[in-house]
């Protein structure tokens, strides 16, 4: 398995999918927190 | 300034406000029911797995069936608030928050049969740690995750109003705490014009968001058995079977949770035959589909004729796992057909008895997904083999059942069962639409 791509590797190599399902974890909480954040800053509009 | 609340909604705010014996009696039983459960929960964590029924081949037993069932009635959230939400259709505002708490704590139930089923929980770790990207077993752990702080987020947006309203209402009649709590929650909510432009928009936001999330968390359920060359498990009409099953099963737990909640907290006003006549005929159609789909794979594999699935599919026709399989039938399907069918079939009554058996009958339906394959491998050196789940299992099955309810229980507890300002945004609009009838009838005058 020594010719694998950069795909290859994100895909079958361990480490790579545990560090991307963080990074998609952390803009999701990222994305809720900065709406509420919004909403909450509504009242001194 | 304080928020003003309708007379008539005064009823929604007694359950914060008052609490009874019967409340007190209910979270004991429960508690009972929960501790018994981590008592058995602690003797498998210091024995091993060994004290369930779980064994080889038959590795998944009730923690994996009970994981897809919480997480298939988690749907009900996301049907019911989000999509008629989308959809604009009026009769949803007085359910949606019980619909979308069903969804957060059946997300966080589910979550934890995963948990259970691993046997050591420290384990867990290394889902994100050695996981591949390949695997959908981290697939599930990421939408899953995903979908929970959405539904969090889903379930949160909707309340900042009326969290506001219990914040200027409830005053001494409520512990400091929770005056605290309500503080803390309402974001300084006073219900001026950009609040409200802001807060429409962000649940607007949400509800398109969870939606897509939902369908591909369950998909990728679905894709943990249809991903492996298993017979019965490796088919193309898993995700849609998954899908359809969440709503069906989503939609029967809102029925069975809005009709307690109707009669226990009176809210006969709020919750009308409106709303029964419209999830029944949902869960007819739902129905319909089920049996559709099921029938759909059955055959197929059938006139396949492949020994392997042949022998998966006869255990379910004919064979020991006859029993589950038609009592499934009986319940996703003869039942509530033929009661939904009749208009005077879905009232309160009615309604209510279709969702109970489709409860039953969905867990039936995850059962004979997982045991029956497992019992039957490919590999014939295991031969048959053989699932009977000790009491260890059936403790935790019935202690998450009792920590779903209690958490929906504490929840209604601290918030109100129905969405205050949703409903009286619903009467403004009912009463705008009468205004503008009446000057449009007005304006033609009569016909002389």
């Amino acid at each position: 398995m020594g010719d694998l791509s950069i795909l290859g590797k994100i895909f079958t190599e361990t480490g790579y999918g545990g560090a991307i399902v963080l990074i998609a974890l952390l803009t999701c909480l990222a994305f809720y927190g900065s709406l509420i954040a919004w909403i909450a800053r509504g009242k001194e509009e | 300034m304080a928020r003003v609340i309708a007379e008539q909604d005064m009823i929604l705010l007694q359950p914060i406000m008052r609490t009874g014996l019967r409340f007190y009696l209910l979270v004991a039983a429960l508690l009972a029911v929960i501790t018994w459960g981590f008592s058995t929960y602690y003797r498998q964590l210091t024995e091993g797995l060994w004290v369930t029924g779980l064994n080889r081949p038959v590795v998944w037993g009730l923690y994996i069936i009970n994981f897809v069932f919480f997480i298939g009635i988690s749907y009900a959230g996301t049907l019911t608030s989000a999509v008629l939400r989308v959809t604009q259709a009026e009769w949803r505002r007085p359910i949606t928050r019980v619909a979308e708490a069903i969804t957060l704590f059946a997300l966080l139930l589910g979550a934890s049969q995963v948990i259970i089923d691993l046997g050591r929980p420290d384990r867990m770790i290394k889902l994100i740690t050695h996981g591949r990207l390949q695997s959908p077993l981290l697939w599930d752990v990421g939408t899953l995750a995903m979908y929970m702080l959405g539904s969090l987020t889903y379930l949160y947006l909707p309340l900042i109003p009326d969290v506001a309203i219990l914040r200027d209402h409830l005053g001494t009649q409520v512990p400091a705490w929770r005056r605290r709590l309500y503080q803390i929650l309402s974001l300084g909510w006073q219900g001026n014009a950009e609040q409200r432009r802001r807060l429409e928009k962000g649940i607007n936001i949400m509800a398109v968001f969870i939606i897509p999330v939902a369908v591909l968390a369950h998909a990728v359920v679905s894709w943990i058995f249809g991903m492996t060359l298993r017979p019965m498990w490796h088919s193309t009409i898993l995700g849609p079977y998954f899908l359809l099953g969440a709503i069906f099963s989503g939609t029967a737990t809102l029925v069975i949770a809005m009709t307690i909640m109707r009669q226990v907290l009176h809210l006969e006003a709020y919750i009308t035959i409106k709303q029964y006549n419209y999830l029944g005929l949902l869960l007819l159609v739902m129905s319909l589909f089920w049996f559709y789909f099921t029938g759909a794979e059955y055959l197929t594999t059938f006139y396949g004729d492949l020994p392997d699935e042949m022998t998966v599919l006869l255990s379910k026709l004919v064979g020991e796992f006859s029993w589950p399989f038609w009592a499934m039938i009986l319940c996703n399907f003869v039942v509530p057909v033929s009661i939904l069918i009749w208009k005077r079939g879905r009232g309160v009554v009615g309604t209510f008895i279709s969702g109970v058996a489709i409860n039953i009958g969905m867990w039936l339906e995850r059962f004979t997904i997982v045991v029956p394959t497992l019992t039957r491998p490919r590999l014939t050196f295991y031969g048959i083999g053989i699932y009977r789940p000790t009491l260890t299992e059936w403790g935790l099955f019935a202690s998450s059942a009792a920590m779903f309810v209690l958490l929906l229980a504490l929840f209604l507890k601290l918030f109100p069962a129905v969405s205050i300002w949703e409903v009286e945004e619903g009467r403004e609009i009912v009463a705008a639409k009468q205004a503008v009838a009446s000057i449009a009838a007005s304006s033609e005058g009569p016909v002389r």
